[in-house]
């Protein structure tokens, strides 16, 4: 077989293939928007609640975000929370220590049986309204000794438990 | 025209929501007292009526979103 020289043919299976490229990725797309919430499920599903409180706390935390940490949320599983001072926390799935920026760790526990995105919202609520708060309660893993007059700042301010 | 503010504790059932008129006294009142319990136990509130959300630590009956976190503790 040889290839064909005429270009209208040659257009003609160039549109072809794009309309079916297109079709793929939408088909694609509209699999993975109906995934999510079956992938939420997944991703919460250890924590024993009845799906109804997991699905309540998933739409309020999402109703929470901001339109950017919605699409990271969706994305990457992870999105950042901006403090007052401008640092940048990155929230990840709930499991210990799951609050990060580039140089440090932080594990901030919310004490109750409630669903993982209550906690997750809680976090980024916690992070964005008194980031002294945040940092007083936190256990800090890092390397770095930027964090250390921070936290004894933060501490000083807030030190009994809140 | 009436406004209706609302209160979210989140607990096991994902959230509970009461609402509330900030002009029916003894909504508020009633409201108020059940805030001020949940703050004896080490909840935190957080109104959340603009972006980016402030602490409060007394009922404002003009917030018009509050959501109320169980107490958090480093892990």
């Amino acid at each position: 077989m040889t290839p064909t020289s005429d270009p209208a043919l040659a257009l003609r299976v160039l549109g072809i293939s794009v309309g079916c490229g297109l079709v793929v990725a939408a088909v694609v797309v509209a699999f993975a928007r109906a995934c999510l919430p079956w992938l939420d499920d997944c991703f919460t599903r250890h924590e024993a609640l009845p799906a109804a409180a997991r699905q309540r706390a998933r739409e309020l935390f999402l109703a929470q975000l901001t339109v950017r940490q919605r699409r990271s949320w969706h994305l990457r599983r992870r999105f950042d929370a901006i403090a007052a001072s401008g640092r940048r926390y990155t929230i990840s799935g709930y499991r210990p220590f799951n609050v990060c920026t580039r140089d440090a760790l932080f594990c901030i526990q919310i004490v109750d049986r409630i669903p993982v995105y209550d906690k997750l919202l809680a976090q980024k609520l916690l992070i964005e309204s008194d980031e002294q708060r945040f940092l007083a309660r936190a256990n800090v893993r890092t390397f770095s000794s930027r964090w250390r007059p921070l936290i004894a700042d933060a501490r000083k301010q807030y030190p009994v438990d809140f | 025209m009436e406004r209706t503010h609302i209160v979210r504790i989140l607990d096991h059932h994902g959230d509970t929501q009461l609402t509330f008129d900030p002009a029916d006294r003894a909504a508020v009142d009633d409201l108020e007292r059940r805030f001020d319990d949940l703050m004896e136990r080490n909840f935190v509130a957080f109104d959340v009526s603009k972006h980016p959300g402030r602490i409060i630590t007394a009922f404002d009956p003009g917030a018009s979103e509050i959501i109320i976190s169980p107490r958090f503790a480093g892990g």
